[in-house]
This record gives C-alpha cells, structure tokens and sequence, in this order.
C-alpha cells in the first residue's frame, strides 16, 4: 500500500468572482501523474499554491506528513517540492551551468553542486553549451534546463508546469525519457496540453475543470469519458491546430 | 564571462601601477584629489555592489557614507586628544553604517516591500539626514567636545577657559602595540600615508568585494536579479541574501565616509544631499554596475571632467573678422562651459549612457577578453602615454592637451 505524499483537501482561490481552484486531490509516493485540462482549468494556479507561490483563501495542503499551507516558497521547496513554472524561468544572463549549480549548491554545497551540475548537463545533453547564457538557448533547451533545475536538488516531489510546450516531436520523446528517468527517484506531477505526450507516459491522468477535478483514471478510462471528451478532448482539434 | 571577469582584474593592475607612483610623479595636489575620488569609487563600489549584484538600487547609499564620516569624526575628535589613536573611531564608524543598513534593510526585504521601493525608501532616508544634519546648527548640539554644527560641519569644540582652539577631525591614525608613537595617515608636502591608506584600503576592499561576489553570497544575489521567485523556489531565503548584501554594501559604504571624514578632516551635511547621492548613481552608471571597478572609473572620469571644465575657456579669443553668427555661438559656447558646466557634464553622460547604456567598462573588458593579443598593446601604452603627459604637464608645463 503505497503512502500517500501529498494530501490536498478543499483547497480554493478565488480571483474576485472567479473561483479559480477548488479541489481535493491526492497522490501517492511514486506515482508519476498528469494533471490535464482546457486552459484556464486552475492548473497553474493549483502549483503556485503547491509550491508556495500564492496563498490559499481555504483548504489545506499536507506534504509529506506535513501542513505546509501558507509556507513561503523556500521551505516548501526545502521540504523536497520542486517546480518548473509555466512560463520559461531560467535565469536569462546566467550561464547554462551556473543555472544548474545555483539549483544544486542550496543542498549539495559549492563543490558538490559543481558535480551535480556537471552530471545533470550530461543527461539533460546540454554539455557542449555549459558556458552559454542561458538567454541564448532555443526553447526546447531552455525547458530541458529547467526541469534539470528542477531535478538537480533530489527533490521528492517534482512539479512541472508544460515541460514540451513549443518541442517538436523529437524533443518531445527526449522529455519523456527524462521524465521516467526523473520518476525513479521522485514523485512527479506534470502539466501538459499535448495528448501524444500524456498517451507516451501513460499513467494515472486527473481531468481539471473550472477548478475542479472532473475526472480521474487510466488515459483510456479518460478518453472515453463522454464528459471530458465535451470539455476537453472535443476541443482536440482545436489543440491540434494551436501546436 | 570568466574571461571578462579576468580581464577586469587585470585592468585593475594596469591602473593600479601609475596609482602607485602618483605621490612620486605628482604634487599633493594631484594625490589628494586622486584620493577622493578613490574615496567616491569606494562608495560607488558599494552601490554597484547591490545594485549591479542583486538588481537593488539604492539612491541613498550616501546615507551610509554619511553616518560613517559623522560617527568617525564625533568619536574621532572626542578621543584623540585622550588616546592618540583614533581606532575606535574606525570601529564605531563602520558599526554605525552597517548597524543602520542592517535596520533598513531589515525592514525593507523582511518587510516584503518590493525593491522597486528601495531606490526611494534610501532617497528618503539619506533626505531626512540631511535635513537632520542641517537643523544642527546649535548650541546644544553637542556629542561630548564635537559639535555637529549644521551646514557649517563638524569640529572639535576648545575649551576657551584652558586656551584651547578648536580642533578639526583627525586623520586616520594608528598607535598599535610595539609603535613608539601614533602614525597619522596625512596628504601633504612631507607625507603620502593618507594617499596609500586610500589606495590600500580600495585595492583591499575590491579584492574582497570580489571574493564576496564569486562566493555563494554573491552568485545567489545575482540569480536573485534575474528571478526572484524561480530563486525561492529553489529553496534560497531570497530576503536573507538581499538582506546580507545590503548590509555589507553598507558597511563599505560607510568605510568610504570614514575616510572621506578624515582625508578632508571635515564634514558637512552635504554628505546626505541629493546631489552626492545624484552623483554616486550617475558614477555607477557611467561606469557600468556590471564590474566592481565601474564605480571607480565613473568616480574618476567625473572628477576628471569638473576639473577640467572648471579650468578651461573655450574660444577665449574671437577673431575680429568673425560674422555676428559665428562670433554668438563662440561666445555661448564660452558662456555655457563657464557658467553652467553641470550643464555640459550631464550632455557628456546623456550621450555617453545613449550610446553605451551599461557605461564604459563592460565594452572595454568585452574588447580585451576577446582581442587579448592587441587589447593589452593597445591599453597598456596608452596608460603609459597619458601618465606621462601628466607628469610631464605638471612638472614641466609640457602640456600637449
Ligand atoms: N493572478 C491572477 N489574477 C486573476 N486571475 C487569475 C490570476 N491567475 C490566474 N487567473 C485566472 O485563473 C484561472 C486559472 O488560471 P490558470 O493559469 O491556473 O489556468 P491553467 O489551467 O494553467 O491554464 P493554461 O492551460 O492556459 O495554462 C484563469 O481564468 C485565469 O485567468
Ligand atoms: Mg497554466
């Protein structure tokens, strides 16, 4: 019976009129699980609440046995909760390996974080651009830059927010490769648009709707649900033309 | 980029050469001033520290410069005459610069303000020095025999009953175990110690500050510059780092007004005035925040360039065959350097920060990291020329320019 490492329970936030999240979830320690939905669906804002980023007008969090609604950013982040943001967030005028020892050095140290990036720049196969600014990767790289941040810390749980946005296929197959490497030593939760993506991994998928969670099971159990075809994948003709 | 930074190192040795013989080559004269505007680098040094580092611009840094020079020169003029040393001066200077930073900063990065409030939460907080300082003036304005004596500045208050004068801020002096008497560090005829103190205490202070900027400290600061949020997210208390950086941007700062307090041995509430704390960021500007040397070469080019147009009279003569067109705009030109050379000096900076918008420096080290075989037989000669007109210039009026 695996052990549940994140317990979310009537967690909301409200913009004005608009209840942006409102939902109960919980995931087990391992699990590598997709979190779907139409845009505007909540996701974004449920991970800056995970990861401390914005506080929750109700509800609780619990990670890893621990109440930590409200936390700044940094402690839950020190907890081992780690994020890749939407939005592209590498730190632009770094360079590619100090972007990875910033991320490293907070648990390793200098000389350890120095390693950590070292072998991270190796399986995310960005070696040969160590020494370029990050600003001057393409879009895809900068996205395997992040989730190497993400990842580098040995974080436990491991948030990502749109990890293939703008890859090509190709690209696509080398961020699933990274993300099941990634599960084998940490819990993840990814954020994605891109069904061959969701249907390439192939776990356990949650549904988010208005907020809520709408539906939750296998990638089957999902693509036949007659509900979540209406929201969501009755639009994929529309994804298909957005990508 | 580890090239750049290499190469700022060594235009620093380039420069520090000449610096070295300045007391030898030059008159005092051309030492003291020279001392100053290491003095102003330093404190330039410490905004590009926080500003450049961290992406937190302080417009009142000179707040810190202020209370440094204020509280060596009360503590200074109450214990010399008692100990001969002013080493607890240094110290309760450079406490009370960094206790004050360290307050302010406290209250502004664990008081979840945004940093865009920094610049102005500075401002207002070297404005309201100033005008504390200028309100002074009184008699009762008293810190034991100093007298902070408003807009005139501070001294030493003589006894007139015992026939003692009054008495000015001491310079830095030191009686340390084992010396026979004190040494007081002084700019003039006899002696160039103050000039080194200076040139020692920026050389030292750069050096650290550098260590300090390659340490963790200093590359968290920078990751915070460019992302605050992904930052924290990583697990850093971002408020501690600014915090700390504040802080010790703020104690060299106040290191600077120490030494300006007892190079000068003197100061006036003008230490606070929006014009300094003005001139401290177009420093920084002009000579670029990305390098710990830019706020010396801002600091330098400025001093440079106010002295020269203090002493120059464009189109001294007009010919008499001039036209009434020609002879106007010579006589404005004249006109305008000599009555408003604020006027050209902020024309210099404008093109200057159009034209190269990070300031002088990063184009210079970009230019000698990439060409080092012609870069360094390019700048080393032409410190060598320039230094030797100088020379030549003053010593023997051999002026070319
Ligand atoms: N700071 C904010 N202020 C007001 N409204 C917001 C804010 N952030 C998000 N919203 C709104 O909350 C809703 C959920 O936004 P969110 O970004 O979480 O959606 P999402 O599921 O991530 O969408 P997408 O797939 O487009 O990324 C949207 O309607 C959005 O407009
Ligand atoms: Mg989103």
């Amino acid at each position: 019976m695996p052990e549940p490492i994140l317990e979310v329970s009537g967690l909301t936030k409200q913009f004005g009129g608009l209840r942006a999240v409102h939902l109960d979830l919980t995931i087990d320690a391992g699990e590598l699980r997709c979190l779907i939905g139409p845009n505007g669906a909540g996701k974004s804002t449920f991970f800056r609440i995970l990861s401390g980023g914005m506080r929750p007008d109700a509800g609780t969090v619990r990670f890893r046995g621990r109440d930590i609604t409200g936390w700044d950013a940094f402690r839950v982040a020190r907890l081992g909760m780690s994020i890749k943001f939407q939005v592209p967030s590498v730190l632009e005028e770094l360079s590619v390996f100090e972007n990875l020892h910033v991320a490293a050095e907070f648990r390793f140290g200098n000389r350890g974080g120095r390693r950590r990036a070292a072998e991270m720049l190796e399986v995310i196969g960005l070696t040969e651009r160590a020494d370029h600014p990050a600003t001057w990767l393409s879009h895809g790289e900068k996205q395997w830059l992040e989730v190497g941040m993400a990842s580098v810390g040995e974080p436990t749980l491991v948030l990502l927010d749109e990890p293939t946005a703008g890859m090509t296929v190709e690209e696509v197959k080398k961020t699933v490769r990274l993300l099941r490497r990634l599960n084998e030593t940490a819990t993840v939760i990814v954020v994605e648009h891109d069904m061959n993506f969701i249907r390439m991994i192939a776990r356990r998928v949650t549904v988010m709707h208005q907020g809520e969670v709408f539906a939750e099971g296998s990638m089957e159990e999902i693509e036949r649900n007659e509900g979540v075809r209406d929201i969501y994948l009755g639009k994929g003709a529309h994804y298909a033309v957005r990508r | 980029m580890r090239r750049v930074s290499s190469a700022e190192l060594l235009s620093a040795l380039v420069l520090l050469l000449p610096l070295l013989a300045v007391p030898w080559a030059f008159k005092p004269y051309t030492a003291n001033v020279l001392a100053v505007y290491m003095i102003y680098g330093l404190l330039a040094m410490s905004l590009g520290l926080i500003w450049g580092g961290a992406g937190i611009m302080s417009f009142g840094q000179t707040a810190f410069f202020g209370i440094g020079a204020y509280a060596y020169g009360a503590i200074g003029l109450n214990l010399i005459n008692r100990t001969q040393q002013t080493h607890t001066a240094l110290l309760g200077g450079l406490a009370a610069a960094a206790l004050l930073a360290a307050i302010v900063g406290y209250f502004m990065f664990y008081g979840r303000i945004s940093d865009v409030y920094a610049s102005i939460i500075t401002m207002a907080l070297t404005l309201v020095l100033f005008a504390f300082a200028v309100s002074t003036g009184g008699d009762e304005w008293v810190i034991g025999v100093a007298r902070l004596g408003g807009f005139n500045g501070m001294f030493g208050q003589g006894e007139s009953s015992q026939n003692i004068a009054n008495f000015q801020i001491p310079p830095v002096t030191l009686w340390l175990p084992g010396m026979t008497e004190p040494f007081a560090f002084k700019i003039n005829r006899e002696s160039a110690a103050g000039y080194y103190l200076v040139l020692g205490v920026s050389v030292a202070v750069y050096v650290l500050t550098r260590a300090l900027v390659r340490s963790r400290l200093g590359r968290v600061a920078v990751a915070i510059r460019e992302n605050e949020p992904r930052v924290a997210s990583l697990g850093y208390d971002t408020r501690f780092y600014k915090f700390a950086l504040f802080t010790i941007a703020g104690a060299i700062a106040g290191l600077a007004g120490m030494l300006f307090a007892a190079w000068g041995r003197f100061v006036n509430p003008d230490r606070f005035g929006l014009a300094f704390a003005a001139s401290t960021v177009v420093y920084v500007q002009l000579g670029g925040r990305a390098s710990l040397l830019g706020g010396f070469v801002g600091a330098a080019i400025i001093g440079h360039l106010t002295s020269y147009l203090a002493e120059v009279v464009p189109f001294a003569t007009i010919p008499p065959d001039a036209g009434p067109w020609i002879t106007f705009l010579m006589e404005a030109g004249r006109r305008i350097v000599r009555e408003a050379p604020l006027l050209v000096q902020g024309a210099v900076l404008v093109g200057v920060v159009l034209v190269l918008k990070d300031g002088v420096t990063p184009p210079l080290f970009r230019v000698l990291a990439r060409h080092r075989r012609w870069g360094w037989w390019l700048l080393l000669p032409a410190v060598l020329v320039y230094f030797g007109h100088r020379v030549a210039c003053q010593q023997a009026d051999l002026c070319v320019f």
